[in-house]
């Protein structure tokens, strides 16, 4: 038995890429391995499984209409319900042992520091996915209270017994950091990409017709995102002439995205055509995807880009830079990689190549079309494995290193 | 013809501090320094509406604008970041003077789990920040590589030269003691200078001065520091439950220099296990004052723990640490020759550490550079 932990994603109705991670692999393993939900009730003090609505939002989230919010929320009726468990000594707390663990979350401190009472009932690996280090890669691109809990929840990844990182860019990132630590050597690492869904068809689309053309960019809007450049090189592009529609599908993080939200309504207040259509269900994403003749995704850096896939695996091709994993997600073809993402300049001339350069971009599309991507079932399937094949060896107690 | 250097010292933090911290102990001991080697030196602040420094003295200087021929120095000792004074990127982008960064130490990312939730989210920041000055001062060889090291994890293209520059151990204007006596306290005196907080590791010195005193040895043990309003309550209460069962320790909360001399020659020896610094200014004080000292291995007892009056024990084992204590009580032989190679230690004076941040930052005594 698997415990599988959703404190985050089982109260959270956004879907950007941890919570897209936790909800597949969750439903992936589940088909494969006998899975165990289980999240930290703050309110009971105890670990325990979801509720019905928990699961609910665990599993359904995608094919909701996703929230503008980011974080986890806490309904009046959960918060009373866990005080009552708490009283009557924690009825549905977690009981037995699991044969290993496995957080696919940002764990908070809080959560970190209740790993104890769970961990004392594995008897066999405890596993972290890792996404990415940005914050302290970028911090000045990364909200604050996130910059803030980095450091230790870096520093907490060393008490697994095995850490699985998204991609070999954040893998050497997160052993790079554990060196800079110091001597103490950290949990075994490996490198298990995402998968995708196989909904996409990429030869039910009519985009190449349609004008005038639609460029679409999928992301949360932050300064991480760089948004903003792709605004203004097409800001450029309008002015010189070009004729395309821009459409924008996330979530916006104010904290950081301020300067690309204010681009975005400056331009549509202009009468230029871009959309920002906030976050979509999949059906609506699906749709948008099928809609455009290709993709732009200028982030500066990522710990995958998970949309740049999506986007190939649509048989749209990609503009994207080449920061962090970017580069080595791109590899394969479908992909224009743009090395300076942050000149406008350089950026348009990209952007302006495809738009009019049809062959090159239906060499760029039958590329993605050749490439084969990881279903989340391989994803997961491969993940068990290297689950199943870790030694309990790292037993450095819960909290506190 | 020479002219005095010019230097540009940013206080913004320092003018309201009330606390001598060890990074605030630093800073005023160069600029006194400084201005003895014969700096003009101009306290200015950032003025978060203008988005530059500004004298704080009220006249009406600016670094950026005056000295425009760059002889002068911006020298900043503080821990700032862009959040904390939006601007301050395009202001050291602009100005013409030389600007030079004390660092001290990477420990809020290193140690997260017990540094002020604040200063661990300032440190990212911070340490991207300090790209933008042109001459990085370390404190340390240590603190030094913790710097260069992150930038390379970073990806940092262009770094800023990063020096080490020693820091001084006279802090009361009172010359170096070369042959001291054994001082007649009795019973013998322990020292231990630091804030109460957990970095500091005065819980494990507790612990191993519990099982001493338990064992029936005599000696006092003295704290000196403040108490760190978040995590160092709990100490407190350490001590006054063992001062309670008749132990004899002492809490000095916030000690000046001028109360800090008389200890040090009442001193037997100086304590200092922390569990990680930039360098360890309270070291560094004791072997000034001939005191000798069993220390953790941080930057400054590593560097003086070769037959300099120094012994390096292991802050995580009060066992080992009560070891080395005890022994230092029971041999009076080992314990003499630990304080007469105090006088061994090549210490510098803030009067030369200051000489030698000027000819770092290329600026002779005197003279520009």
């Amino acid at each position: 038995m698997l415990l599988f932990d959703v404190t985050h994603t089982s109260h959270s109705t956004a879907n950007t890429g941890v919570q897209r991670v936790t909800r597949e692999l969750f439903r992936a393993l589940r088909a494969i391995t006998p899975v165990r939900p289980v999240l930290w009730d703050p309110f009971a003090c105890a670990w325990r499984e979801p509720d019905r609505h928990e699961t609910d939002l665990l599993e359904t989230a995608p094919s909701r209409r996703p929230s503008l919010r980011r974080g986890a929320r806490w309904s009046w009726r959960q918060r009373w319900r866990g005080h009552l468990d708490r009283i009557r000594g924690n009825p549905r707390a977690v009981r037995g042992n699991a044969s290993a663990f496995l957080t696919t979350e940002i764990f908070s401190s809080t959560v970190w520091e209740s790993y104890p009472h769970l961990w004392s009932r594995i008897t066999g690996p405890r596993i972290a996915i890792f996404h990415d280090a940005i914050p302290l890669k970028l911090p000045y691109l990364t909200p604050r209270g996130t910059v803030r809990r980095f450091p230790a929840y870096l520093k907490q990844l060393r008490a697994f017994d095995g850490v699985a990182a998204l991609s070999n860019a954040s893998r050497k990132d997160l052993a790079g950091y554990w060196e800079w630590l110091g001597p103490e050597a950290g949990p075994p690492m490996t490198t298990i990409p995402p998968g995708l869904h196989l909904s996409a068809d990429p030869s039910a689309d009519s985009a190449e017709q349609a004008e005038p053309p639609r460029i679409l960019c999928v992301g949360s809007i932050e300064g991480r995102k760089n948004q903003a450049t792709l605004l203004r090189a097409c800001d450029q592009l309008w002015k010189d002439g070009e004729s395309f529609h821009l459409d924008f599908v996330g979530i916006a993080n104010r904290e950081t995205g301020g300067e690309a939200i204010q681009l975005l309504d400056a331009l549509r207040e202009q009468g230029q055509p871009v959309t920002w259509h906030g976050p979509v269900r999949e059906a609506e994403l699906l749709r948008l995807y099928q809609a455009c003749r290709f993709t732009v995704y200028p982030s500066y850096y990522e710990g995958f880009g998970l949309p740049v896939w999506e986007s190939l695996r649509h048989g749209k091709p990609c503009i994207c830079g080449t920061g962090g994993a970017l580069a080595e997600t791109a590899r394969g073809g479908g992909c224009l990689t743009v090395e300076s993402i942050s000149d406008p300049f350089v950026l348009a001339r990209a952007v302006r190549q495809l738009l009019r350069d049809s062959e090159r971009r239906a060499a760029l599309a039958a590329e993605a079309r050749m490439r084969r991507f990881p279903t989340w079932e391989e994803s997961a399937q491969k993940l068990l494995q290297w689950i199943e094949s870790r030694p309990t060896a790292n037993r450095r107690g819960g909290s506190g290193s | 013809m020479t002219h005095r250097v010019q230097v540009y010292w940013d206080c913004t933090k320092a003018r309201r501090s009330r606390h001598a911290s060890g990074l605030q102990r630093v800073a005023n001991n160069l600029r006194d320094a400084l201005i003895a080697n014969g700096a003009e030196l101009t306290p200015v602040h950032w003025d978060g509406r203008q988005q530059r420094f500004v004298s704080t003295r009220g006249s009406d200087i600016d670094p950026a604008e005056s000295h425009a021929n760059g002889s002068g120095i911006f020298f900043t000792a503080e821990l700032f970041s862009e959040c904390e004074r939006p601007g301050l990127q395009s202001w050291l982008a602009a100005t013409p003077q030389r600007t030079v960064a004390l660092f001290h130490d990477a420990i809020p990312l290193r140690m997260p789990e017990i540094t002020w939730p604040q200063s661990v989210q300032r440190h990212p920041y911070y340490l991207e920040d300090l790209c933008g000055f042109q001459l990085v001062l370390a404190v340390s060889h240590q603190s030094a590589s913790d710097l260069r090291a992150f930038w390379r994890w970073k990806g940092v293209s262009r770094p800023p030269p990063v020096q080490v520059v020693s820091c001084g151990s006279d802090f009361d204007g009172r010359p170096r003691v070369l042959a001291s006596s054994e001082p007649d306290s009795d019973p013998p005196l322990w020292l231990c200078t630091a804030i109460l907080e957990p970095r500091k590791n005065q819980s494990g010195l507790l612990d191993a001065c519990e099982l001493l005193w338990t064992e029936g040895h005599r000696f006092r043990l003295v704290l000196a520091g403040r108490v760190n309003p978040h995590y160092g309550k709990p100490i407190l209460r350490r001590i006054r439950a063992l001062q309670s069962r008749g132990f004899a320790l002492e809490h000095l909360p916030a000690p000046t220099d001028q109360q800090l001399g008389p200890l040090y020659e009442q001193a037997h020896l100086c304590v200092f296990p922390s569990l990680a610094e930039g360098n360890g200014l309270p070291v560094l004080e004791a072997l000034w004052r001939g005191v000798p000292v069993v220390a953790s291995p941080i930057p400054a007892a590593r560097e003086w723990s070769g037959g300099h009056g120094v012994e390096i024990v292991d802050p995580l084992t009060p066992n080992a640490l009560a070891e080395t204590l005890r022994t230092l009580l029971s041999d009076p032989d080992r314990y003499r020759t630990l304080r007469n190679q105090t006088a061994k230690a090549p210490l510098l004076s803030w009067n030369e550490a200051a000489q030698a941040l000027l000819e770092l930052c290329g600026i002779s005594k005197r003279g520009s550079g």
